[in-house]
């Protein structure tokens, strides 16, 4: 059972995603309603979403953090991912489960998961990684500041997505077994893993009474850019053998910019339409140094086997160095190839329509939509998100759905706690590729996703609307 | 007014600026996979010429430093090992050059380039410098169209597929052989010496059979079948063929009695690769010592008693089983006379220790004319 608590531990180091620290898309606000929250979006939220708010929404706003998590799994269901997760649970109290059942658990197809998470914390909680593994670099803290038609914001994140086949658990798990040489199968095991870090300085402006258009422009520094796999078994039949190669390739920094514009429009009071494009103008460089990580691993029925000693001594047989035309595997060769395209941006353009009649209730309907050129974004950026938010007082309350592309459903809720000035807002929801409960409203899809986030923001704000 | 012109011209910027997409960016160096030379010494290393070679050196695979080489080859290769797969061969020299260790050579093959099952007859062909083809044992990985060789010494390399792929069927479609009897000789005399390939002598009949990737290929002269017990195939996956097969046998009935010989004198080699796919992977493995027999006690063929029951001869002394009882049939071909007899192993397949090895079964049929 250990092998099974270290191969989620491989997993995460691998991802450079550090999980608990992941978060689901700027602002706890949106997060709570279900993706939507672009329309009334304001302070340092506005950069992000749709700046021309920063003009007719006003105020100031000073964000002092965020932290949060956000996983999808992809190739099990929410019920798929309980059963794993009852295998592996009682390792902790170390009776009960195996961790066969737990590899029976996984599905045929593999799982893959894409996360999305704050790079700060996650850069720091990866520091101690000797460079034989790929991190992901450490990045900047998330803060922010807007006060009246103006705003900048520093944030980082850490994008990555991991596949991971059944028969390569297996492997990890249970150690090699002869009989089984025809089973072992790696086929798309890997991850690509980008983090980087943004400033963005925006700025919005009114045309008339009703309408506001803003623009932000933003500095990109890339930390890390990798991506890695492994490979199908080189087979020796005679000896009954097997060697595993690994390949990761990391660009190890970059820089560029990217441009977004916003427009906003009261239709009358309390209605407003609103569209945004991040990302009008967008480059990204990465460095041309790259650095291979690369690792042979032996499997035999045999003391030699890497596979019959401690999962954690396989991190120890990696070995980075830079990349050599003259001298690189065609493992390392194939790898490189795959980096650097779509390693940037795309445009992804969103509108919606939001209804605030009166000045304690808001409902937004937002759809989001993601050019087909760039590979650096959410999986969960394609949607269409509808939320609601209400204020009582000093606590606001927030709910959400959405839909997104491939069927990934959504449900959210979120609660905001005002002190003055000071605003603590705590967002959490589920990700699938249905809801039962809601199957009356919204069709469940014959998909296989689950996953989660929470999100927390703390801010201190005040004016405007 | 000025406001539908702002809208129009901020709708006139956001056109423009969407058209600005970023292209993706190059990586520094050129995989051109030309060529490539470097010095690699006793301690080992990589050449490489990426996308679609790579050669890696262990340490003491080479005496003392050299510098090694891989170019696109210009001359052709030849294609007696099978048909070349359209990627570039190269040399790889100094040709001739022995290692003490044998070197690690990867060699990209897109599987979009080979035909429908020709995965299973993908091989590396290395041209020695006496000019001989030799295949190597791979392993071809489908996913990634990586081609997997250790080679002994260095020269000319190519991807090549075999025309001589025999498939290898499931044992329980065996066939039964007939038994019968071949027509004596018009000279009676007890049988010689061992003469392969020599006259036959008076008073025998010499039934021979030979096929081989240099000369008469054993797919397209039929002389060989094989099948393979669930075990194997369990192990190996359905899809299995024999690969490079090389077949040389013959056998000598004399002193016969009756129409009936009493005396026999043979040997039987069949050499070549089982190669199956396993999941994503085609693997391949020598099978040779597993279907070798020869007539008599000693270490060399010797000639001794052989009797007929049904379909079955069996013969007193043999280097496997002493009687050995194999199963024939004779038919007629033409003008002659074919026997097939069938010839059984076992290849050994390894459990998680303790548990004991599992075996499976292998049948031939060779068919030998006179």
């Amino acid at each position: 059972m250990k092998r099974i608590v270290w191969l989620a531990a491989a997993l995460a180091l691998f991802a450079p995603a550090d999980a608990a620290l992941a978060q689901f898309s700027p602002g706890a606000r949106s997060v709570g309603m279900g993706g939507a929250g672009m329309v009334f979006a304001r302070g340092v939220d506005a950069i992000e979403w749709n700046p021309a708010n920063l003009a007719l929404e006003g105020g100031w706003n000073i964000a002092l953090g965020e932290a949060g998590t956000s996983a999808l799994v992809t190739g099990a269901d929410i019920e798929a991912l309980q059963d794993m997760f009852e295998f592996e649970l009682p390792v902790f109290t170390s009776d009960g489960g195996t961790a066969q059942q737990a590899v029976n658990a996984l599905p045929a197809s593999g799982l893959s998961l894409a996360t999305v998470s704050e790079g700060f914390l996650a850069g720091s909680a990866a520091e101690t990684s000797n460079g034989a593994l790929p991190s992901p670099g450490k990045g900047y803290p998330s803060i922010g500041i807007a006060w009246g038609q103006f705003g900048v914001r520093v944030r980082s994140r850490v994008m990555s997505d991991v596949r991971l086949s059944k028969e390569l658990v297996d492997l990890i798990v249970n150690d090699f077994d002869p009989a089984r040489i025809n089973e072992y199968q790696i086929g798309d095991t890997g991850f690509r893993s980008v983090s980087f870090s943004e400033i963005t300085a925006a700025y919005g402006a009114t045309l008339g009474e009703r309408m506001a258009l803003g623009v932000s422009a933003r500095y990109v520094k890339g930390h890390k850019l990798t991506e890695g796999r492994f490979f199908e078994p080189v087979l020796d039949l005679v000896n009954q053998t097997a060697e595993f190669n690994s390949v990761a390739i990391e660009a190890p920094g970059g820089s560029g910019y990217g441009v977004d514009i916003g427009f906003a429009l009261d239709l009358m009071a309390g209605l407003r339409v609103s569209a945004s494009a991040v990302n009008i103008i967008q480059k990204m460089t990465w460095d041309d140094a790259l650095i291979a990580h690369e690792a042979t691993f032996f499997a035999c029925d045999c003391p030699q086997s890497d596979f019959d000693s401690n999962p954690e001594d396989l991190i120890d047989q990696y070995q980075a160095g830079p990349v050599d035309p003259a001298s690189m595997s065609l493992y390392v060769a194939q790898k490189a190839q795959g980096l650097f395209p779509g390693a940037f941006f795309p445009t992804v353009f969103r509108a919606g329509v939001g209804w605030r009649p009166w000045s304690s209730t808001a409902i937004e309907l937002v759809g989001a939509s993601v050019s087909p050129q760039g590979r650096q974004h959410n999986q969960w950026d394609e949607r269409i998100s509808l939320g609601i938010e209400q204020r009582l007082w000093f606590l606001t309350l927030r709910a959400g759905g959405a839909k997104g592309s491939d069927g990934i459903q959504a449900l959210s809720g979120g609660v905001g706690l005002g002190f003055g000035p000071v605003k603590l807002d705590v967002s959490a929801g589920m990700m699938s590729g249905g809801f039962e409960f809601a199957s009356g409203i919204v069709t469940p899809e014959d998909v296989d996703y689950a996953g989660g986030h929470v999100t927390a923001s703390l801010q201190i704000m005040g004016g405007g609307r | 007014m000025p406001l539908i012109r702002h809208q129009a011209a901020l709708a006139a910027v956001v056109c423009a600026l969407a058209s600005c997409q970023q292209t993706d960016q190059q990586l520094p160096f050129e995989l051109d996979g030309g060529g490539q030379t470097t010095s690699i010494g006793p301690s080992g290393g990589l050449l490489s010429v990426p996308p679609n070679l790579s050669i890696a050196f262990p340490p003491n695979a080479l005496a003392s430093t050299l510098q090694v080489s891989a170019v696109e080859r210009i001359a052709a290769f030849p294609n007696e090992a099978g048909e070349l797969v359209p990627i570039d061969a190269y040399d790889v020299g100094p040709a001739g050059t022995q290692l003490l260790v044998p070197a690690r050579v990867q060699l990209a093959v897109p599987p979009e380039l080979l035909g429908a099952g020709d995965d299973l007859s993908l091989a590396l062909a290395l041209l020695t410098p006496g000019g001989d083809v030799i295949t190597q044992v791979t392993s071809y990985d489908l996913n990634n169209g990586f081609l997997t060789a250790d080679i002994t010494q260095l020269g000319p390399l190519a991807a090549v597929v075999a025309t001589d792929a025999i498939p290898v069927l499931d044992l329980a479609s065996a066939p039964t052989l007939g038994g019968g009897s071949f027509a004596p000789p018009t000279v009676s005399a007890p049988v010689g010496p061992a003469r392969n390939h020599g006259p036959v002598p008076p008073g025998a009949v010499r039934f021979t059979a030979s096929c081989s990737t240099t000369g008469q290929s054993c797919f397209s002269s039929g002389i060989v079948d094989l099948w393979v017990d669930d075990v194997i195939r369990d192990r190996l996956g359905q899809d299995i063929v024999l690969y490079n097969a090389n077949v040389e046998g013959e056998f000598e009935f004399s002193t016969f009695i009756g129409g009936r010989p009493y005396v026999a004198y043979g040997y039987m080699n069949l050499d070549g690769e089982l190669r199956a796919r396993l999941n994503s992977v085609v693997a391949g493995r020598r099978a040779g010592q597993e279907i070798e027999m020869f007539t008599g006690s000693g270490s060399t063929p010797s000639a001794t008693a052989v009797s007929f029951s049904g379909n079955v001869m069996t013969l007193a002394q043999t280097s496997e089983d002493s009687p050995a009882t194999i199963e024939y049939g004779v038919t007629g071909v033409g003008t002659g006379e074919q026997l097939t007899l069938q010839f059984e192993g076992d290849i050994e397949f390894s459990n998680p220790s303790p548990a004991p090895p599992d075996y499976g079964h292998i049948v031939v049929h060779v068919r030998l004319r006179r």
